[in-house]
């Protein structure tokens, strides 16, 4: 009797993703690129999650009694990615830099995920002129020239990583809309919808447990790619001035405040620039790897096993 | 067969697809244009055509998945149509359904237990029963075992999925079961197995079936009567044994004349009825009597005039201008 | 060697190298097709007689690889043959016609294109507009209907019926001693199949080549071929004369399939069906593959069997034939 608990009480849509999930670290330990893609990608994250605990030195605070003494060194044992104009040690401003890419890529995504999402199905799923009032409203967005929303933001709400990830919110789910909305066409015209419909399965129903699940794959491989992309949008509006404000050490706003003194003190500059590259990069592997593990000829080629 | 309840009615159902033009409608698809039948309980009535004849289209419209332009769809003596709310789901209960594709008719993220317990929930019958007591014997009766329960779709074969979507339409006890060339993506030997099975099936349960099929084969294993369908119309219908011994309306002596037959000897020795040409589309059917283009004997009045139905024998029914 | 076999086939072995294992598809296969005769392969899915008919010209892709085995295109054998003899034959002496007669031709070329193409590859010296004429007067033999225009129409504006005949017309453009033929019908309704049916017996007829028809259908075996070779899992298991076979058949995987397919021309009680499904390729069982699903399965099943002569020009791979 509790066997058969555990085995069933194991959450219906939890079930598919483990599934998935094995697969695909099956593939990816197949293939360098996408291992290190992985291996970047989760070393961001468990940084940007306990960066901040483990700084060797304070990455904000500035001991004005050891400026004149400490300010821009080189590297060293001491410092690894020397100092800055301040004294402060650069390996825990960039340290701590990953926890800010880390939460301004999270809100940005936590948005447009959803709001994309929602969209796309009704859109994708009704048709007719559902779909065009909503596509219509998402071309409107997807034309904001996203730079001058943030400049518009940071004008009126004040300059800060607020207006930015608004700004970046709202540039960013159009894009996701059409993506889920195509998927929601190929699904919808699927067997199975017409079997549920048959069995007379609420409308409610089909969208979230039939087509759904079934429309996510590529949007999971936009998502993995975007990561990449809100982090370099991000750094960028901090490099203009509009992103995130002193002292946070935003890596874009730290390659903009070294700039001052490139090429003599390069370090300054080169190791932000160095962890938004090594960042975004992995990303992008682990993107492009996914779209791989995720395509249905790939897989088909490894699952072999059929049931007796 | 002992009873002659008609437990589906169809009558002068037709469907048509608009083709949108840049401004206007540029014409229609005839997809279904006009047909009448009746299903006997406990039997199957099978639905052959080849492609484009409508008879995917039917099998859409019987289920009401779709709305028809015109006609009537009788089903225990309601009307279909008029069903809604609590009525309607009592319909989709006592239906279901198999279509063609084994690969697309179940949800891939979705393991075979959530797949057949979804009409049970659907309906509301979850309290009553011992759901996974009677999932285990479901499977059971299609030929699978309790293990397969928590597989995917994928870990399947072509004909494992059939059953499995079998299983599923069953589910709750149908009267009538449509299906939609169920083992056509099958190999030989698996067909066989499935059609013994929903032979046995249709025994034990007192099924009622639609087939739909373009394998002749199959219609005179498992029919007692046959619809032959050609560009949305019947064009004769009758108890099968009549229709395959005494054919009368010309496409269909030659659907009989063109289809492979699996014995050397028969097929070398007969004479076969040449037609000429393709089916053509049912966006611009011949004018009159649809298949006149390529009957090898129109007459001039075939293009000319439409026929109806008309009984000629008991229950055998013929739309050809040779036996007005 | 008889000299009256156009192609022999030599224990043809086909491996596929996948994540998963070793898939043997085709494992030792021998037979041959013989001139002016229509060869059918029968078997169902799993079985390797598509792998087995791309493997004749070499047309296998990796993860799969000819592993072994010679085929004897006229006493060449077309495995050891370099690429560039082996393009002379593909096309001009050996050609295909395929399942999907959609997803052969080339959507941007008209259908006289690719026939025109078909003869120009192989001549030397002929001009557009005389490839263009011929590639119309064989329209015109597989019986399409207005070859000028047709041959000026692109592949989607033809129906499925007339795809196929196009394609036929490529196969036969150049006059083929062998025409390999892998599914063509069942993509297609039963009054064209009939028709392409008739075309494929009129190549053995009017054109002297010889047929290798690949098909499940055993209604299509009936009607066209002259001879048959059922496959199992990778290997043969009967080959016979047509009527031999089916008056006799001897191995009971072909027994299974015979009693198996519904004939419209009778009322069958009862389809016999053959128990269990197709071995899984990887983990293939010990001895006789059919051994599993065999109702006369007995110990010396455990021995894989080899083909053997029961009469003459009817072979089978079966223990309860030893003598």
């Amino acid at each position: 009797m509790l066997k058969k608990f555990n085995r069933m009480s194991l959450s219906r849509s939890a079930k598919p993703i483990i599934h998935e999930w094995r697969l695909a670290l099956e593939v990816v330990k197949r293939s360098p690129l996408t291992m290190m893609g992985l291996i970047i990608v989760v070393g961001f994250i468990v940084l940007g999650a306990i960066g901040p605990y483990i700084t060797p030195y304070n990455p904000i605070e500035i001991d004005f009694s050891l400026v004149a003494l400490k300010r821009l060194q080189p590297p060293s044992l001491q410092h690894p990615f020397g100092t800055d104009e301040y004294g402060r040690d650069l390996f825990s401003r960039v340290l701590a830099g990953a926890r800010v890419s880390l939460i301004v890529s999270l809100a940005v995504m936590s948005i447009a995920i959803p709001v994309g999402l929602v969209l796309g199905l009704i859109a994708g799923y009704y048709g007719g002129i559902i779909d065009e009032v909503i596509m219509r409203i998402t071309d409107v967005f997807l034309s904001f020239p996203g730079l001058v929303l943030a400049i518009a933001f940071s004008a009126t709400l004040g300059a800060g990583l607020f207006s930015a990830m608004l700004a970046l919110s709202i540039v960013w789910w159009p894009s996701y809309v059409r993506v889920v909305r195509a998927q929601v066409l190929v699904v919808r015209e699927q067997l199975f919808i017409e079997a549920a419909k048959a069995m007379g399965v609420s409308t409610r129903r089909i969208l979230f447990k039939h087509i759904l699940p079934n429309s996510v794959t590529p949007l999971l491989v936009l998502v993995t790619l975007d990561f990449g992309s809100v982090i370099l949008a991000s750094s960028a509006l901090s490099f203009i001035g509009l992103g995130a404000q002193p002292p946070t050490p935003e890596w874009g706003r730290l390659v903009a405040d070294g700039r001052k003194w490139f090429p003599d003190k390069w370090w300054y500059s080169f190791f932000p620039g160095l962890a938004i590259l090594i960042t975004v990069l992995g990303f992008n592997i682990l993107g492009d790897g996914l779209r791989d593990i995720l395509d249905p000829r790939f897989r088909r080629r490894l699952e072999f096993k059929e049931v007796k | 067969m002992s009873t002659t309840k008609v437990v589906l009615e169809v009558r002068n159902l037709r469907k048509w697809f608009p083709v949108k033009g840049v401004f206007s409608i540029k014409g229609f698809v005839k997809a279904v244009d006009g047909v009448s039948f009746e299903a006997y309980e406990e039997t199957t009535l099978a639905i052959v055509g080849e492609s484009g004849c409508g008879k995917t289209t039917l099998a859409r419209l019987i289920l009401r998945l779709i709305e028809p332009d015109e006609g009537s769809i009788i089903y225990n003596g309601v009307d279909v149509m008029k069903l809604s709310g609590r009525k309607l789901m009592e319909f989709r209960r006592k239906t279901g359904v198999v279509f063609q594709d084994p690969y697309s008719s179940l949800n891939p993220r979705m393991t075979i237990y959530e797949i057949l317990k979804e009409p049970l929930e659907t309906h509301g019958m979850l309290k009553k029963i011992d759901l996974d007591d009677y999932l285990v014997k479901l499977l059971e009766r299609v030929g699978l075992q309790k293990e397969h329960l928590y597989r995917y779709p994928h870990e399947f074969s072509g004909g494992q999925r059939q059953r499995i979507a079998i299983a599923r339409a069953l589910a709750l006890s149908p009267e009538l079961v449509v299906l939609d060339e169920p083992t056509s993506s099958l190999d030989v030997s698996v067909q066989a197995q499935i059609l013994n099975m929903l032979k046995d099936i249709q025994a034990a349960d007192k099924l009622t079936y639609i087939f739909i099929t373009h394998d002749l084969g199959i219609v005179r294993y498992l029919a007692h009567y046959v619809a032959v369908m050609y560009l949305g119309k019947i064009v004769e219908r009758g108890p099968v044994e009549e229709v395959f011994e005494k054919p009368l309306h010309p496409y269909t002596k030659v659907l009989l004349s063109a289809v492979p037959i699996p014995d050397p000897f028969i097929a070398r020795s007969r004479t076969r009825i040449k037609v000429i040409g393709e089916p053509p589309s049912p966006l611009n059917p011949p004018s009159g009597c649809r298949f006149h283009p390529r009957c090898p004997y129109a007459l001039s009045d075939c293009s000319k005039r439409e026929m109806k139905l008309v009984e000629v024998e008991k229950k055998h029914l013929v739309s050809c201008i040779l036996y007005s | 060697m008889h000299s009256s076999n156009l192609l022999e086939v030599k224990d043809l072995r086909v491996y596929f190298y996948t994540y998963a294992g070793v898939v043997k598809a085709v494992d030792g296969v021998s037979f041959s097709v013989r001139r002016g005769e229509i060869l059918c392969v029968v078997g169902e899915t799993g079985c390797g007689k598509s792998v087995m008919s791309r493997a004749i010209t070499r047309m296998v892709k990796p993860p799969g690889k000819i592993v072994s085995g010679e085929v004897l295109f006229n006493g060449i054998d077309l495995l050891k043959l370099p690429e560039k003899e082996l393009k002379k034959i593909r096309g001009r002496e050996i050609s295909y016609i395929y399942q999907d007669p959609g997803s052969v031709l080339d959507p941007l070329y008209t259908a006289g294109f690719h026939v025109a193409e078909t003869v120009l590859t192989h001549s030397s010296s002929m001009k557009f507009s005389e490839a263009w004429e011929k590639a119309i007067r064989i329209f015109r033999e597989v019986l399409i209907p207005d070859p000028e225009a047709k041959a000026k129409s692109y592949p989607h504006e033809l129906s499925g019926g007339m795809k196929q005949r196009v394609v036929i017309a490529t196969a036969i453009a150049n006059t083929p001693k062998l025409v390999i033929a892998d599914e063509p019908t069942t993509a297609l309704d039963v009054t064209v199949q009939a028709q392409v049916m008739e075309l494929i017996k009129s190549l053995r007829d009017k054109y002297s080549s010889s047929v290798m028809l690949i098909t499940h259908n055993l209604g299509v075996v009936a009607e066209v071929c002259d001879r048959v070779v059922v496959m199992y899992a990778g290997k043969i298991v009967e080959a016979a004369f047509i009527e031999e076979l089916f008056t006799n058949p001897l191995h009971p995987y072909t027994q299974g399939l015979l009693e198996a397919v519904p004939n419209p021309l009778r009322k069958i009680e009862r389809l016999r069906s053959i128990h269990g499904s197709v071995p899984n390729m990887i983990d293939l069982p010990k001895g006789c593959r059919f051994n599993p699903r065999c109702p006369y399965a007995f110990k010396l099943c455990n021995e894989e069997p080899v083909l053997m002569e029961y009469s003459k020009d009817h072979l089978v791979s079966c223990w309860l034939y030893r003598r």
